[in-house]
């Protein structure tokens, strides 16, 4: 009896504890979707990332791919002629899809510390990647920078990209939507949120989205790498039927063309032809007409 | 309207890869040239990866060539013997030309390869054309009959002469087959049929009468693409119906509408713009591989 009296109060301490730890929680996050589904017209896909946060803190948003190594060739000139591929370059540690925004600029509220610790922002990728090949590990790495930045992959926004809606009781909500282009590969994405107040994270928060191709793009895409022989065959009677089809189809549409331009000119022709043809039948009437008044 | 690209992994306008299409077939048809050759670098400027053009330029051309054939087929315009000795060399090269895209693709330089084929064989056929046209416009001062040039004495030694009754023609069976060979390497390397290659071979190196040209021609490239596809899809994957399919519809309206206004064009004068567009494709590709890129990094292939 009296154990389970004593059961009976540490749950509801425990209870209370959890009530109130998650009453303390100032940092709260929804993303509006955990699959970007890719189907035969996708050019992209948007996610919504809003929540609540302390009123004094700033939001900086993160979304990554997995870390892992990425192996480049370095373009020089052939013979002083063409530039071609020369020099491969392996970029190691490092996220291939980096995306930042935050609620001001990163710079200004948070240490750089904070920002080689959370690993947010260029300078603080480039203290955690080891770049091997190459002399100019700097110029190296601007270089990888553009090429990300040319492929969509890669953006560190300036600030003012989350958007902070005063709330009550000491809470700000946050509002951030996110493009993410056709360019960003299949996979899984992190999404972490930092509440970011007196130039410290304070709290952090996690969540994932994935980009799939779903439906016929999915089967598509896979059979061309996983049955590579068969994908071929089809490829090859698809294209064979279409020619075959093509010569006949397009003299079917010749005519339908041809009957659609010379339409007007035959429906005239008709009506002129039955006006013609109406002609001896009103001589024939005048006549019986005449007739009729002489008799 | 966009579309999503499942082997090429991009997203394009519908209504621009169609108006793409319809105007590579107005000048194929126009021309009489596959259109291959022009497919492959203008999907690169759209971002399409240049293997993934290649190879799904090749996949168009099956459609393109089938219906080409056929036609010529009707009209007894193929020379079935000279077309098979053609084929067991295109084979042979198609089966090279993959494994050279697959051995380039893994050292990092098979864009390069295929810029390349793209400015030297433009610049020697074009410049070929170019010139005999215009060669052709020069009165002639008398009436001197042709001398045999060394390189015809040479063929007339080789083993394994042959009569060629529908071309009219006698031949070593080795200079088809090399031809051939070729031929299917550059339709692996560039995604083309190789009828901007092959026309003139047949014309100059095989004597042919224009009549069969076309028609052998045509016969060769369609089972050529056919083996390309194949070895790109098994070997590479890299072909792209869905792509290959929006470009085949676009190019045979294109060629349909170009043939019609063939007709009432100077053939001289089309073979000029000919000349002239290859030379300009050329030109185009030259600069961008002199000139310094924007971009001095580039995925290397299987670069994760």
């Amino acid at each position: 009896m009296m154990r389970a009296k004593l059961f009976k109060t540490l749950l509801s301490a425990l209870v209370l504890l959890l009530s109130v730890s998650a009453a303390n929680a100032a940092l709260k996050v929804h993303v509006d979707k955990e699959l970007i589904p890719i189907d035969a017209f996708y050019k992209g896909g948007s996610l919504t990332i809003n929540g609540s946060v302390d009123s004094n803190s700033d939001v900086i948003v993160k979304i990554t791919s997995p870390i892992e190594n990425e192996s480049f060739m370095v373009k020089a000139k052939f013979y002083h002629l063409f530039w071609m591929n020369k020099d491969k370059v392996d970029i190691k540690k490092v996220n291939s899809v980096y995306m930042l925004y935050s609620s001001n600029d990163i710079d200004r509220i948070l240490s750089d510390n904070e920002k080689s610790k959370y690993l947010l922002g260029y300078d603080a990728i480039r203290q955690s990647v080891g770049i091997n090949g190459g002399s100019d590990k700097d110029t190296l790495f601007s270089e990888f920078i553009k090429v990300k930045e040319a492929g969509k992959l890669y953006s560190a926004s300036e600030g003012n990209k989350v958007i902070l809606i005063p709330s009550t009781k000491g809470k700000n909500s946050f509002w951030l939507t996110v493009k993410m282009p056709y360019q960003v590969p299949i996979g899984s994405y992190n999404i972490e949120v930092y509440a970011v107040s007196n130039k410290m994270v304070i709290e952090k928060a996690f969540d994932e989205v994935k980009i799939e191709p779903v439906g016929v793009v999915s089967q598509i895409s896979d059979m061309s790498m996983t049955h590579g022989g068969l994908y071929g065959l089809l490829a090859i009677i698809i294209a064979l039927a279409t020619g075959y089809m093509v010569t006949p189809m397009l003299g079917i549409a010749k005519k339908i063309v041809f009957a659609i331009i010379t339409a007007p000119k035959r429906i005239l022709d008709n009506i002129g032809g039955q006006q013609l043809s109406a002609i001896p039948l009103l001589k024939e009437t005048n006549n019986i007409q005449k007739g009729e008044r002489n008799a | 309207m966009n579309i999503y690209l499942p082997v090429a992994h991009t997203s394009i306008n519908l209504i621009v890869m169609l108006s793409i299409g319809i105007g590579i077939g107005m000048l194929s048809g126009l021309f009489g040239v596959g259109g291959g050759f022009l497919i492959t670098p203008v999907l690169m400027m759209f971002g399409i990866p240049p293997t993934v053009a290649a190879a799904s330029g090749a996949n168009q051309m099956v459609a393109a060539s089938t219906s080409a054939t056929l036609t010529h087929w009707k009209l007894g315009n193929v020379d079935m013997k000279m077309g098979v000795y053609l084929l067991i060399g295109s084979f042979l090269g198609g089966g090279l030309g993959v494994q050279a895209v697959k051995i380039l693709n893994s050292m990092g330089n098979i864009d390069f390869v295929i810029k390349l084929t793209y400015v030297l064989l433009p610049f020697t056929v074009g410049g070929l054309m170019l010139g005999e046209t215009l060669k052709k416009k020069k009165p002639a001062v008398d009436h001197v009959p042709p001398r045999k040039s060394a390189f015809s004495k040479l063929m007339e030694t080789l083993p394994f002469q042959m009569e060629f009754v529908k071309s009219g023609v006698r031949h070593s069976i080795i200079l088809p087959v090399g031809i051939g060979i070729l031929v299917g390497v550059l339709a692996a390397i560039m995604g083309v049929g190789g009828g901007f290659i092959m026309v003139p071979i047949m014309l100059y190196i095989l004597k042919m009468p224009m009549r069969v040209i076309i028609g052998t021609s045509v016969f060769q490239i369609l089972f050529t693409v056919i083996e390309v596809t194949f070895l790109q899809s098994y070997t590479n994957h890299t072909v792209d119906f869905v792509l290959a399919l929006v470009m085949l519809i676009g190019s045979s309206v294109g060629a349909y509408v170009g043939t019609i206004f063939s007709t009432r064009l100077n053939t001289e004068q089309l073979k000029v713009l000919l000349a002239l567009l290859i030379l300009s494709v050329g030109f185009k590709i030259l600069f961008e591989l002199m000139s310094e890129p924007t971009l001095l990094l580039a995925y290397s292939a299987g670069g994760k």
